[in-house]
């Protein structure tokens, strides 16, 4: 037990001070506990409004039965929630496991190097997949704490109740985990990791979804004939979710469940943790072959933009990165949300600020290889643009299909397309910012492809883009849509005047960081 | 083949190289040492056009780097001290990005990768690079660049990391391309390959060339000692009695 507090304790050291070197390094040193302070007062500011919502819907929902089931409705609303996290949960947490617990990794080699024993060292790993998939769990919070406000719970049944959680909770880490052991078996670390992220990322969508889709179709109309169909999943008596949902109301039989299952789980976890290794042979695991064909790719795009499609479609969280700018917007516009002119200037957004951070992402790849780029027979500038046209290239195709999705949700505002090809020069000129902003600055220039724009950086290409899209999209917007009242003359000078003067002046504070020496002492600058 | 004048490297204020002469000819194994931090790694770094001098010439093939760095970095071959990569791709998707990028005979380059790998037993080439260990990712490296038979070629300490075999191979290689017409300019802290291989040495301390010639010329300038070692030590100011008192100490 102390050998795994150290662990934990050493665990959340390192997540502290890597915060607070990457803030001391720009001169900004701010506490940990004043950062956990405002992360806590942003989470309390975010879920206020909504738990409201959710305590009206739970006591409107209270009072009403479907029929042949003795189930309140809001019963069946807990138990669909509870049947979403358990989803959710093993979902993310299987490969998650795989890739963090079960695989080879650094950590554990080094940890099993060490005098401790290695059941400690595996909960030390589960304790870490269980911090990473915290945040799905954090949504479902104020749906738990609205439950328990609707049905005014008593304060001394509150600790039961918490508990029911984690009894839940630490269920689903043991069935996770021993689905994770045997999948590991026929499954690669590499494959667990890409899936982790693809599971995480549907999970947030799905979230966000939700959270926009509910609360209207609770309080607008009927719910019951829609509820009806996801009645059986709710309360099926199999699983573990309905468990939970028999234990919050005391009920015997399912306490016995949830507890005993909890306790079995708990005891698989034990046995699996005694015999924890990391050399598991992979049912199938192939032979090296000796001799593999080299086919070379002599297409049009040239060998660096084929090279990099592949390194930039092989990191795993990308597919959030090009999800996020194209269904988010169109989740708020079909929930009724934003209006075409909001989804349309958040998909342009979200394209500027994401397609700046990818190009300095596809920058990180040579940073990974160096100095392998500056020896090839390759200039910078070619190697730049590349990166550039990769980037703008894939978000101009994803903001031209939101739009078009959006459009077509909305059924008007066609004239909105002839910004598009504004949008794409617009697009190239934030790649080539975020490739020379990310070369820039070698010291802040870490392991991870996402991070090629975090902390300061990040928030200053958020303001470019916020900039950008204004000056293209929003003026663009004001200048093309008829429901705006404007004078033709100041229309003109929404569009095209404006689109093309952001282009053009966005160019020209460019085209200084384009000649080749400040390229080559970019790339010198390691 | 390789020529510098007057070169210069500074780092702010501190002067890494300082105005270094060099001439090695073609068909050469050039050897050049130095302790750490002389300033080995930056004259590569200068020569193979990762770095800009700070003053100075580099004339490679008879052309002036500077004015025509692209064409010669088409016609040399460079392996680093450090062989990274790209992680996510796999080994044969390497090659082949390789091979389009310097635009090489198909077949014949091919042909000679698959008798390199066969030389230095490289099965692994359908597994990702970030899976693979130092020395597997050395060998790869090499090949990669030895199956252009590029016409000078900068190792930077190229056998750190390789098995006994492996090492062999790569010093045997070196020996035939050189027999062949190429020009090899090699670092290594390893004394013995030095001077088996090189037909030259030159040796650089705290950015200064302070000596170069074959293994009899250096003990005729000033090298003390019948081995590379102690000739090296002499020249760079180490004293054998000194470190012998500072270990009986410990």
């Amino acid at each position: 037990m102390r050998e795994l507090m150290i662990l934990i304790e050493y665990k959340l050291k390192m997540w502290s001070h890597k915060s607070r070197r990457r803030s001391k390094k720009k001169g900004t040193s701010i506490p940990t506990w004043i950062l956990l302070v405002i992360v806590a007062v942003g989470l309390v500011g975010a879920f206020t409004p909504i738990t409201m919502l959710l305590v009206k819907t739970f006591t409107a929902l209270k009072s009403m039965h479907l029929p042949g089931t003795h189930y309140p409705m809001s019963e069946v609303l807990l138990g669909m929630f509870g049947f979403m996290i358990m989803v959710m949960l093993l979902l993310n947490d299987v490969p998650s496991i795989i890739y963090n617990v079960v695989s080879e990794n650094e950590e554990t080699s080094l940890l099993f190097s060490l005098p401790i024993k290695r059941s400690v060292v595996f909960f030390f790993k589960i304790f870490e997949v269980i911090s990473g998939t915290a945040l799905p769990i954090l949504f479902f919070f104020p749906f738990l704490i609205a439950y328990a406000i609707s049905v005014k719970m008593a304060w001394y049944l509150v600790p039961i109740y918490i508990l029911d959680i984690a009894a839940l909770i630490l269920l689903l880490m043991g069935i996770a985990s021993v689905i994770a052991a045997f999948v590991a078996r026929f499954m690669s670390s590499t494959t667990a990791k890409r899936l982790n992220i693809i599971m995480y990322t549907i999970s947030i969508i799905f979230l966000v979804f939700i959270f926009n889709l509910l609360p209207g179709r609770m309080t607008t109309g009927n719910p019951l004939p829609w509820m009806k169909r996801y009645v059986s999943l709710a309360t099926d008596p199999f699983l573990p979710s309905t468990w939970f949902l028999g234990a919050v109301k005391f009920k015997s039989l399912y306490l016995t469940l949830l507890y005993g299952t909890c306790v079995l789980s708990m005891l698989g976890l034990w046995a699996l943790s005694s015999r924890y290794s990391i050399d598991i042979t992979k049912v199938g695991e192939k032979r090296r072959e000796k001799r593999v064909s080299i086919t070379t790719n002599r297409n049009v795009f040239g060998p660096f933009v084929s090279k990099d499609l592949k390194l930039l479609f092989r990191e795993g969280n990308v597919l959030f990165l090009f999800l996020y700018p194209l269904i988010f917007p169109l989740i708020m516009l079909f929930t009724g949300s934003w209006s075409i002119v909001g989804a349309t200037l958040f998909a342009g957004f979200l394209c500027m600020d994401y397609c700046a951070m990818i190009a300095g992402g596809l920058s990180h790849f040579e940073n990974q290889a160096y100095p392998m780029s500056v020896l090839l027979p390759v200039s910078e500038k070619r190697i730049i643009f590349e990166k550039a046209l990769i980037s703008s290239a894939i978000y101009s195709s994803l903001y031209v299909l939101a739009i078009l999705i959006a459009l077509f949700i909305a059924k008007k505002g066609w004239m909105l397309l002839l910004n598009v090809p504004f949008t794409f020069v617009a697009l190239f000129e934030m790649s080539i910012y975020g490739v020379i902003s990310y070369l820039a600055s070698p010291r802040e220039i870490s392991a991870d492809f996402q991070s090629a724009m975090k902390g300061m950086k990040g928030l200053k290409m958020m303001l470019i883009s916020t900039c950008i899209t204004a000056g293209v999209i929003l003026s663009s917007v004001f200048g093309l849509d008829n429901s705006f009242k404007i004078p033709v003359f100041f229309k003109v000078l929404l569009f095209p005047v404006a689109p093309s003067l952001t282009i053009i002046v966005f160019w020209y504070l460019l085209k200084d960081r384009l000649n080749e020496r400040y390229l080559k002492g970019l790339f010198e600058n390691r | 083949m390789i020529r510098t004048k007057a070169l210069v490297k500074c780092f702010g204020e501190k002067i890494a190289v300082n105005n270094l002469n060099l001439q090695v000819n073609k068909g050469e194994i050039y050897g050049f040492l130095g302790p750490n931090g002389a300033g080995k790694t930056t004259t590569i770094k200068m020569l193979t056009g990762i770095l800009y001098p700070t003053s100075g010439e580099i004339w490679i093939l008879g052309k002036d780097l500077r004015r025509h760095e692209l064409e010669i970095k088409r016609e040399i071959g460079v392996v680093p001290d450090e062989p990274r990569m790209y992680k996510n791709l796999k080994g044969m998707e390497f090659v082949s990005f390789i091979m389009d990028i310097y635009d090489v005979n198909e077949e014949e380059t091919r042909r000679r990768f698959e008798e390199i790998c066969d030389v230095f037993n490289i099965d692994y080439l359908d597994e990702f690079i970030g899976e693979y260990s130092h020395g597997m990712a050395q060998k790869l490296m090499v090949a990669t660049v030895m199956m252009r038979k590029p016409k000078v070629l900068f190792l930077d300490e190229p056998t750190v990391g390789l098995d006994v075999k492996s090492a062999r191979m790569l010093k045997m290689l070196l020996k035939k391309y050189a027999d062949e017409g190429s020009t090899i300019f090699m670092t290594t802290h390893i004394l013995e390959v030095a001077e088996k291989m090189c037909d030259r040495i030159g040796i650089i301390n705290e950015g200064e060339l302070i000596a170069e010639g074959s293994l009899d010329e250096l003990r005729t300038s000033g090298g003390k000692g019948e081995h590379l070692e102690d000739i090296f030590l002499s020249l760079t100011g180490a004293n054998d009695e000194e470190m012998r008192e500072l270990v009986e100490n410990l």
